[in-house]
């Protein structure tokens, strides 16, 4: 009985999940909208702070576009 | 709350990091993830040298603290510090303020971790899995937790749901889930007793991995990997499913760490359930993030991203070992096994803390003027990569091993030594971890400013990508966002309402049932714990005694064979905290009261080693005053403690069980009280009964393997009786030189042990074990089964005869049979020596009757009798041997050849 109910109250929510994604073209749009955002604000905080990631990937243009300091407060 | 449209949101974008308090919990978590990986060492040398660590704290005591350590020391201060780095970063705002950082930063580290230490390391603890710290620590922990969710959630809010990205939605989990969870999993079993406790210990140890670990874990892969390589995940809705499946599936698990116990089956087949049900929900996570680092490689270049990667793929496989543990076959093979501990190794030290490092590296090389030494980190990578997998995949293994000899009748002892290699690999992959580690803390702390590599694809977003962002922003639409708004609000209700349901299901309805169970079921006369058994318990408990034997005998075949009937719940009704434990390194003791004599456990809680030569229990040498003969209180009270271990089952049967059986048609109740076997331990010592024929085995090699394992601590390796625990066991070991057996006593002793000695019984050896242990006996003995006869020892008999006659038939029994009218009236209930089954040499006859026996009956006769008068009763009683083959003519003793070997 209360297995069935986990089963079900589960199944049923991920289901109403996905059915309203693959039929609300806007409601998908906009479920999706938080990673795009989330590089927007990454690209901000990196603006900002004009601290450049280090690591690897030597060729990438990204590091040399920035310059190491900060506005960040120690 | 005030909603904003994600561009209002970025406008006020500000992104301010307490970078102070990134590096100081940075080098909490380092320094103290490398003291967690030393107790953890320690904890596992015990194992390889267990005799080496005496200048230690217990064994128990460092795993404690190895555990402790390692959730709430290393990663809880790794998250910590991520947090600090990523929640300006996604919420826009800063955190609330410096001063509550410094504030948490010390609360984390100066009242929780190093007085959490000192206080476990000293003895004052608290029993259960995951929440070893004791309760004023405990209060201490919740606060703290209380004030990281002030200063990392404000600016959540302030931005409204709908705009939350995945990593958010996590760190709001985490907090206020934990907040919900771990007074749950650290207080309430402290309140509630035996299996209802152990319903909310499981619940907690789970959740401590589901709702802390597993949700900021994952809330670093989702933000370290779009920040690494530069694209966003593959699909925030995938994210967001995985993400409500986990919160709302993941308290729901507990139990299975308790299947086939006490706990009502309906719980337990919930858990099983749930489990499955993660299962699914973590593939799809797994997909989602790796699908996210596509194009990147197996091990990416990047070093962040090769510890996420390296995350992710441990993510999927502990995950996946959690839901096929929860089948109930599976699990009753591999649980209490190593099997488990890899299983928790790869989560804690696989998963979460890779996930960790990846975390605290990408802070760390935001730091202004830090850049990474690439190599150091590199080398950190690939260690720790082969460690974790080495050690997990030698526990597995190690796991396998040990459940598939328990199945049978295999001596326990017999799956120590098997894993004995098992362990001393799990120990030297302490290496490369360790090294690995050192690397990684090293290779920080000397990071320095190198504008040469700044070189990282990070968080740039590609043209494509902005019309992408501006294409999704112009489908935004206020039903869109009011339809998101809704389903995030219902689904958040919906999570807090699986965990309200969790722990009503899993918690609240057990405990009622198993209360109203422990009421209908258990015996009338409440066996409350004296004074001394209570404080033997809090030993027990400090000494973490319940991390290596278990007080639960499953409703398994195997578990019944070996330690009897299946554990009820109301036998735990005064049991609080619960010791149910969730490891077997040694036996279950649920029914250990009267297994072992009372000297035997004291040379073995003094000398394990002494007494069981394979064993791996560690000394507990301080509880006594220099010899197992000079025990302090605490040893005698930790011994009264055990033996009241089964002890209220076995005086309520079988009138008990009896009664119960009339009174509930509960089916896992009736199948405890069904079982075929008794429900004192199977193995327990008993006087002279019933016994298998041992037939000669033929070959003494593994009886002579099986002696050396399971004898030679009391008889010695040669049999002599002079084993290293022979000094402190009264009455002493017996010399098998000096003594010859029939076959069917010797199969009597070794089935039912010596009642009221120290020699246990080893009916859990199989009968074919037995014999070949028996062939060994009879080999040592050097008295020759058969008696000389001539005309003066025949003169010699009759006075000996006169002698027995008058002073020892009353004990002995009128024929030799050790079964005389004063037997029940013993001071000290050992059975006489049965002459007519057992010969001793004539020295050895003579000692005994001259000195006496110490700690049997038998007084000493030397100022009593002359030479002649016990010269005669020893050849009489010697005359009495009726051997195997021998056939004894009625009343009369036999008279056959002396052998020139005899005496």
């Amino acid at each position: 009985m209360i297995s069935n109910l986990i089963v079900f109250s589960t199944l049923f929510l991920g289901v109403l999940f996905t059915v309203l994604y693959m039929i609300r073209p806007e409601f998908r749009a906009r479920i999706e909208q938080p990673k795009y955002a989330f590089l927007e604000q990454l690209s901000m905080y990196h603006k900002e702070t004009s601290v450049a990631p280090q690591g690897v990937d030597s060729e990438s243009p990204a590091g040399k576009a920035n310059e190491t300091g900060s506005k960040e407060c120690e | 709350m005030t909603k904003q449209s994600p561009d209002e949101s970025l406008s006020e974008f500000n992104p301010q990091i307490e970078n102070l308090l990134v590096r100081a919990h940075s080098l909490a978590a380092f320094a103290t993830l490398l003291l967690a990986v030393c107790f953890g060492i320690l904890v596992s040398l015990q194992f390889v040298f267990p005799d080496s660590l005496a200048a230690f704290p217990s064994w128990g005591r460092l795993r404690y603290a190895h555990t402790q350590g390692i959730m709430l020391g290393w990663l809880g201060n790794a998250f910590i510090a991520f947090m600090y780095h990523a929640v300006p970063v996604l919420s826009g705002r800063p955190v609330t303020s410096r001063s509550l950082g410094l504030v948490l930063f010390a609360l984390w580290n100066f009242a929780v971790m190093i007085p959490g230490w000192i206080l476990v390391l000293s003895g004052y603890s608290q029993p259960l899995e995951w929440a070893e710290f004791p309760l004023p620590v405990d209060v201490v922990v919740v606060v703290a937790f209380v004030l990281a969710a002030v200063q990392f959630l404000p600016g959540f809010f302030k931005s409204g749901f709908e705009n939350l990205y995945v990593s958010s939605w996590y760190i709001i989990g985490a907090l206020v889930f934990t907040l919900l969870s771990f007074p749950m999993g650290n207080i309430v079993p402290e309140l509630v007793p035996g299996a209802a406790g152990a319903a909310f210990s499981g619940l907690w140890i789970h959740d401590a991995v589901g709702l802390f670990v597993t949700p900021m874990a994952l809330a670093i892969l989702y933000y370290v990997i779009p920040a690494n390589t530069g694209k966003p995940i593959f699909s925030h809705f995938l994210s967001m499913l995985g993400f409500w499946g986990l919160f709302f599936l993941y308290p729901l698990n507990g139990i299975h760490h308790y299947i086939y116990s006490a706990i009502p089956m309906a719980a337990q087949l919930t858990a099983i359930l749930a489990s499955f049900l993660l299962g699914v929900v973590v593939i799809i996570v797994v997909s989602n993030l790796m699908l996210s680092q596509r194009g990147f490689g197996l091990i990416p270049k990047n070093n962040v991203l090769r510890f996420a990667s390296m995350s992710v793929v441990f993510y999927l496989v502990v995950s996946l070992q959690g839901s096929w543990q929860a089948n109930m076959t599976f699990s009753s093979l591999v649980h209490f096994t190593d099997y488990i501990i890899g299983h928790s190794h790869l989560a804690m030290l696989g998963f979460a803390t890779f996930a960790g490092i990846a975390g605290i590296v990408h802070a760390w090389q935001h730091l202004p003027g830090f850049s990474l030494n690439k190599k150091l980190l590199d080398w950190s990578y690939y260690l720790l990569t082969f460690g974790i997998t080495l050690m997990v995949l030698d526990l597995t293994f190690a796991g396998f091993v040990q459940g598939e000899l328990w199945q049978g009748s295999t001596p326990w002892i017999e799956s120590v030594r098997a894993s004995a290699p098992y362990w001393a690999v799990r120990s030297l992959s302490a290496i490369p971890i360790t090294a690995g580690f050192f690397l990684l803390f090293y290779g920080l702390l000397v990071s320095k400013t190198s504008a040469a590599v700044s070189d990282q694809a990070e968080a740039i977003v590609s043209d494509e990508q902005h019309a992408e962002t501006e294409d999704s922003a112009s489908l935004q639409t206020s039903r869109a966002s009011s339809a998101l708004r809704m389903s995030y609000a219902a689904a958040f209700l919906g999570g807090v309402g699986f965990f309200v349901l969790s722990v009503g299901m899993l918690g609240v309805i057990p405990l009622q049932s198993l209360n109203d169970q422990a009421t209908l079921l258990a015996p009338q006369a409440s066996l409350a714990l004296s004074a001394s058994e209570d404080r033997g318990r809090t030993i027990y408990a400090r000494e973490g005694c319940a991390y290596c034997h278990t007080q639960q005998v499953r409703f398994t075949e195997p578990d019944k064979q070996r330690f009897g009937a299946p554990s009820l719940a109301w036998e735990g009704r005064l049991d609080t905290p619960h010791m149910l434990g969730t490891r077997r390194i040694g036996p279950d003791l649920a029914r250990a009261s009267g297994t072992r004599a009372k000297q035997w456990h004291l040379a073995h809680l003094y000398a394990p080693r002494a007494v069981v030569p394979q064993s791996v229990m560690p000394a507990y040498s301080e509880l006594f005053d220099g010899s197992a003969e000079k025990p302090s209180q605490g040893a005698l009270d930790l011994l009264a403690y055990i033996e009241t271990l089964g002890r209220e089952r076995e005086l309520a049967w079988p009138e008990g069980d009896e009664r119960a059986s009339r009174l509930t048609d509960n089916e896992q109740v009736l199948m405890s009280l069904n079982a075929t076997v008794l429900n004192a331990h199977p193995a327990r010592t008993r006087p002279r009964g019933s016994a298998p024929t041992l037939n000669p085995a033929g070959s003494n090699s593994s009886g002579e393997q099986l002696f050396l394992d399971n004898c030679s601590g009391c008889h010695g390796d040669q049999g002599l009786g002079d084993g290293p625990a022979s000094a402190w066991l009264q009455p002493s070991p017996v010399n098998f030189a000096e003594h010859r057996y029939r076959r069917d006593l010797l199969a009597d002793i070794l089935f039912n042990g010596v009642y009221g000695s120290s020699m246990p019984a080893w009916r859990d050896l199989s009968v074919p074990q037995l014999s070949a242990l028996a062939d060994v006996v009879d080999g040592f003995s050097q008295v020759a089964p058969e008696t000389a006869n001539s005309q003066a020892a025949t003169a010699q008999l009759s006075s000996g005869r006169q002698v027995y006659a008058t002073h020892c038939a009353e004990c002995h029994g009128d024929n030799g049979d050790g079964n005389g009218f004063a037997v029940d009236k013993l001071p000290i209930p050992i059975m006489p020596t049965d002459f007519v089954r057992e010969k001793l040499s004539e020295a050895a006859a003579m000692r005994a009757l001259r000195e006496g026996v110490s700690g049997t009956s038998m007084a000493p006769w030397g100022d009593r009798l002359s030479e002649q008068e016990m010269s005669a009763a020893v050849q009489y009683v010697r005359s009495l041997y009726q051997g195997n083959g021998i056939v004894a003519q009625a009343n009369e003793p036999l008279f056959g050849q002396e052998a020139a070997a005899d005496d």
